[in-house]
């Protein structure tokens, strides 16, 4: 699992606004196709599966590490 | 090595399999390459613009060919081909060889680079793909020959790419032109080609296991629910409009850059919404202003790709869903902007929800190659960051040109650049014409500025006045009257032609000098029993001399002139006569109304001529039309309007002394104004229709004829009966010059047309107007005209006459753009008498620039890129039946008032001739239904076209889902009902041959299965029309002329059948 840490600093790569876990990933000017990037960069592997209909309820910085956490950790076939 | 040398990888041993199931996303685009005619549609260019410094490899042939040849290795899904059996599926082409490599390279001298780029662009995309023997891209470079520029275009079908397939590629053409691929190192691109290929047969394997869950199905079937309540978006909607079309398409675009772009930037902020979501909200209005519906769908692909390996790979993996957005013209921006959001995000949380599935489950009607669910497409084409290539990447700039084609009625592509967006619309050259098409780019700019600028505006504010020039655009035919009043002009043509002939009737003619004088007269007399200027005056008359005279000397007076017929159930004379005020009738009786009546003969005066007291604020006449609450409203005419109508008929009808007009029409309908007063004024002829019945169309052409009459206007409903007649009895009219026809729409047939290209010096004029405001706008036709619309237009307006077309968001519509009909200008009549409350319900103050006041019509119509109005129908209950007027609710409120009447809904059904009204009847709780009782009631208070020809009892009335009166359910219910009831044999008694072959061509006439011999053919939906068709019939087959009075007595086929053997006799 990528680290808290880490994915702030990734995060920051695509965000052109400063943020913390309260912003609003719009306010972070980070919009759909960057959270599907992201997702792609902190991915575990190659195979893991973005299940992008839980990208919709992604509002905040803080559900997004969520919602990357969740790629990351998993595996292959298992859809999240 | 050269490009010769690349060996493709081993599809059996590397790639995993021969056989690829493809998405439902690609079975989709393979039904519409088989089912429309151009296959090009889905055929999508990218150009990449290069910087040549940055290559590591030489910009030639050889090496761009090699470049090129390792991007289709190591991108296998471009490699597909596809096939339909044993199973729809794809298989993996292998990569070409150089030689049947698809690029075409050119070479172009740097003064010419940007041309040729453009065209190698669009041309580029042209040819279509063949899906099933491949392959389905194509390559082409253009390098300038000072090697300073260089670009590369691949074109290939869609079913292979998505939007976001352009990234990879960008990135591996980046990387195998600036040297980090190599693309001479056979082993490594058949080894990352071999795992790309694999990765894709795991995204496959991705997307069917999510498509085929089971949680998707009951989200799919709520969905489906939602979109079928969605209408249909039309935009320019007119009756021709073509189902299909070849799919040319056309582009107009803008730019949102410079301090706008920071702006929407900023408005993005305000309202918390992505670029996205601001373009899918304006484009919404945009939309629903053009299309006139509060709610549409719109396509947007949305990303469904699953396994992180698919994100380094081509391929089609979008799932084009259908946003919904609402569109209440009230809400502010913002409000509008949360509610598109949250659609969006629907859309992106269903997005395992597939397109087919959704069309499979929403069943929409399929005429057409089209969309199944949408017209409209929003695409952000944002995929690839053309704002910040400027980097080290040898690929500076990516475009998406267009291949002159359009996949949907029409598209919106919004690309980033490097100053803002770029936004595009792409619209089918067969549905909207490039200026419908300019009217929509103006909307969406102006939209866009405003909503940007201002979340609190409201959404109808988004939007400007279509210009005012085309409200007030005419048929540029002068209408200059010679004086102020009717009165006065006539004096002036009556004593420059004392001696020609006014009024032609079978009694007589009465010349310009004998009319004047009666009209004088007659007014003299008027004055002595005190009628002066504002007075209402009844006409109860039958003779053409005292009709046209009486006029005459009601308009010297200053007064107005009431028609009062003679087939009016009393009832409605009495009303008319009390809301008119009117004091005094000249001619016949009317029994049963309290108004003091003078023979036409007793009126007369001998003494001195009294002075005329004609003025130009004067009222000319005051007709009833059918009013919604159940008391029809009396319509006063005023003299300017009619003056400019007048004036206009002199040159735009060839009036001069030639003319001989049929005087055809009943004196409670305009049309009868136009048939005699204009014709006085230019010195001519109006010509009565007597000894012909109105209802024998044979007799009415035997008096055209034989009067050489060189005007004649026919209600629309009339004019196929008039020209069959003519075809029929092979009758020339070189005297006709024009054929005037209004009341409702008319629909132009070959035998229609046939006639006018026998009378290629006869033009048709159709004329279009309320009585609230007369004929305020006309089309014409010829015989020799090339096209003849089968829905024939309305028009253009007269001079003088103001055309508005507002639409739902209460602005002037674009050209294109149905809307509301507001008549202006010089043509609105007075307002309805002694009803303000009425007349200012209808009669508004002008807000679009004119001084006057406004009507308001009630008639949906659209202006077309010519100027040109067409009549779409009505946005209420009011209908036509054989071209008068009925509002339902004036039927209803009459039924309801009967006792024991509960309830009651009038529908219309049938078409053109067979239209007819059945009224719904519920009765109170413990009443019977007495129909008879109903009909009786409404026989005594109606004229005969709005009774209905058939009543049904009801339980309750049927409501929709809004709560309203649900009229298609019953207009279905009284079409089953209708059905039955003629179905019903009629009873079997024995009947004579003559009678079985009357009731045989009367069961045809109908369009019913059997008719009863003794019952009256109006049961059956039979009308006057069809009475005078079949008595044509009888006489071509019998030799016997029936008239039609005489059969109307008793209608029915023992009555007819009785009349031919007597006639024979």
């Amino acid at each position: 699992m990528t680290a808290r840490l880490d994915l702030d600093s990734t995060i920051a790569r695509y965000a052109t606004a400063a943020f913390d876990d309260d912003t609003p990933v719009l306010d972070a000017g980070l919009e759909s196709l960057s959270l599907l990037r992201l997702a792609v960069e902190v991915a575990a592997d190659d195979d893991a599966e973005i299940d992008a209909t839980r990208m919709a309820g992604v509002r905040t910085i803080g559900e997004l590490k969520q919602w990357l956490a969740t790629i990351g950790v998993h595996a292959e076939g298992s859809p999240a | 090595m050269t490009a010769v040398d690349i060996t493709p990888p081993d599809l059996h041993d590397d790639e995993p399999a021969a056989v690829l199931e493809i998405t439902e996303s690609q079975r989709g685009l393979l039904v519409v390459d088989s089912m429309v005619s151009a296959r090009q549609i889905y055929n999508q260019t990218m150009r990449f613009d290069l910087d040549p410094t940055r290559c590591a490899v030489p910009l030639d042939t050889d090496s761009v060919t090699r470049v090129l040849t390792a991007l289709v290795t190591v991108q296998p899904a471009l490699r597909q081909v596809f096939t339909l059996r044993p199973k729809v599926s794809a298989r993996l082409l292998p990569v070409p060889g150089a030689t049947d490599f698809p690029l075409r390279v050119h070479t172009a001298p740097v003064a010419e680079f940007d041309g040729v780029l453009a065209e190698i662009g669009a041309e580029i995309g042209r040819a279509p793909f063949d899906l099933a023997t491949g392959p389905v891209y194509r390559w082409a470079a253009v390098l300038a020959d000072d090697g300073r520029a260089a670009s590369i275009l691949l074109c290939a079908h869609h079913i292979v790419g998505d939007g976001l397939s352009m990234v990879p590629i960008m990135r591996d053409l980046s990387a195998l032109l600036d040297g980090t691929l190599d693309p001479a190192d056979t082993d490594a691109l058949a080894t990352l080609g071999a795992s790309r290929a694999k990765g894709l047969m795991k995204e496959l394997a991705a997307q069917h296991r999510a498509a085929s869950a089971d949680a998707i199905t009951e989200k799919a079937a709520a969905w489906a629910e939602r979109l079928r309540a969605v209408p249909p978006l039309v935009l320019y909607p007119r009756p021709n409009r073509p189902q299909q079309t070849d799919f040319t398409g056309d582009r107009v675009s803008c730019t949102v850059d410079g301090e706008f772009a920071e702006h929407f930037t900023a408005a993005c902020k305000r309202a918390g919404v992505s670029p996205f979501v601001l373009f899918m909200g304006v484009y919404s209005a945009v939309l629903a202003r053009h299309g006139g519906v509060d709610k549409v769908l719109i396509g947007s692909p949305f990303a469904a790709r699953r396994t992180i390996a698919s994100f380094d790979l081509c391929g089609f993996f979008v799932n084009t869903l259908p946003v919904t957005a609402e569109v209440d013209w009230t809400r502010t921006v913002d409000e509008h902007l949360a509610a598109v959001r949250t659609e969006i995000d629907f859309c992106r949380a269903s997005v395992d929800v597939l397109f087919t599935r959704l069309v499979s489950l929403v069943q929409p009607e399929r005429t057409n190659d089209r969309n199944p669910l949408f017209s409209a497409m929003l695409a952000m084409q944002n995929t690839t960051d053309n704002t910040g290539n400027a980097g080290t990447s040898p690929i500076t700039e990516v475009h998406e040109p267009a291949n002159g084609t359009a996949k949907f009625d029409l598209w919106l592509g919004a690309t980033p650049t490097r100053h803002g967006w770029l936004l595009e619309l792409e619209y089918d050259r067969a549905l909207i014409p490039a200026r419908v098409a300019d009217g929509l780019l103006v909307s969406l700019r102006t939209a866009l500025r405003r909503a940007v600028a201002d979340g609190g505006l409201r959404l109808a504010d988004l939007f400007d006045h279509a210009s005012t020039a085309q409200s007030l655009r005419h048929d540029g035919r002068p209408a200059t009257p010679v004086a102020t009043t009717i009165t006065e002009w006539f004096e002036q043509t009556a004593e420059r032609h004392p001696d020609r002939v006014a009024v032609s009737d079978p009694d007589g003619e009465l010349t310009y000098r004998e009319l004047a004088d009666r009209s004088a007269r007659l007014a003299t007399g008027l004055a002595e029993r005190g009628v002066g200027p504002g007075d209402v005056v009844g006409l109860r008359l039958d003779g053409l001399h005292d009709v046209v005279a009486t006029i005459l000397a009601i308009l010297r007076r200053g007064a107005a002139y009431l028609p009062l017929e003679a087939g009016l159930p009393v009832e409605r004379l009495a009303g008319m006569v009390a809301r008119a005020g009117c004091g005094l009738t000249v001619g016949d009786p009317v029994d049963g109304v309290s108004v003091p009546v003078v023979p036409v003969a007793d009126l007369g005066s001998d003494t001195e001529t009294a002075p005329s007291q004609a003025r130009p604020d004067a009222g000319v006449y005051v007709l009833f039309t059918s009013g919604s609450t159940g008391n029809p409203k009396g319509v006063l005419m005023g003299m300017r309007s009619l003056l400019n109508l007048a004036a206009w008929q002199q040159g735009a009808l060839d009036h001069d002394t030639d003319t001989r007009f049929l005087q055809f029409a009943p004196a409670g309908f305009d049309v009868s104004f136009q048939e005699i007063v204009p014709v006085l004024l230019g010195g001519g002829t109006v010509v009565s229709r007597r000894p012909a019945d109105r209802r024998d169309m044979p007799a009415v052409l035997r008096r055209v004829a034989d009067t050489a009459v060189t005007h004649l206007f026919l209600p629309v409903g009339a004019l196929r009966t008039f020209v069959q007649c003519v075809a029929r009895q092979r009758v020339h009219l070189p005297a006709l010059r024009y054929l005037c026809v209004s009341g409702e729409q008319l629909l132009a047939d070959a035998e229609i047309r046939a006639f006018f290209v026998r009378h290629p010096r006869c033009e048709l004029v159709n004329l279009y107007g309320p009585t609230e405001a007369q004929a305020v706008t006309t089309h014409r036709l010829h015989g020799d005209d090339p096209v003849w619309p089968a829905h024939v237009p309305v028009g253009t307006a007269l001079p003088g006459v103001a055309t508005y077309v507002v639409d739902q968001t209460g602005h002037l519509a674009p050209y294109g753009v149905a809307g509301e009909l507001f008549i202006g200008g010089i043509a609105p009549a007075d307002g309805y008498i002694n009803d303000p409350e009425r007349t200012a319900a209808a009669f508004l103050p002008d807000r679009f620039g004119g001084d006057g006041v406004m009507y308001r019509t009630g008639d949906q119509v659209v202006r077309d890129e010519h100027d040109v109005l067409t009549y779409l129908g009505r946005g209420d209950t009011q209908v036509k039946i054989r071209g008068h007027r009925v509002e339902l609710g004036e039927l209803e409120t009459v039924a309801n008032a009967v006792p024991g009447v509960l309830a009651s809904v009038a529908v219309v059904r049938g078409d053109a001739q067979a239209r007819e009204l059945v009224l719904f009847v519920v009765a109170e709780p413990d009443a019977n239904l007495d129909t008879d009782g109903v009909r009786a009631v409404c026989a005594r208070r109606l004229p005969t076209h709005m009774l209905p020809t058939r009543i049904f009892g009801l339980d309750a009335v049927p409501l929709s889902a809004t709560g309203k009166t649900d009229r298609k359910a019953l207009t279905a219910l009284a079409d089953r009902l209708v059905a039955e009831q003629l179905a019903t044999p009629a009873p079997t008694a024995q009947v004579d041959d003559l009678t079985a072959e009357l009731c045989a061509l009367w069961a045809e006439v109908l369009s019913v299965p059997a008719v009863d011999p003794d019952t009256p053919v109006m049961r059956y939906g039979g009308h006057s029309l069809m009475i005078v068709q079949v008595l044509a019939e009888v006489q071509q087959r019998y030799q016997v002329t029936v008239q039609v009075i005489d059969f109307l007595r008793s209608p029915t086929v023992a009555t007819l059948a009785t009349l031919i053997r007597g006639t024979g006799q």
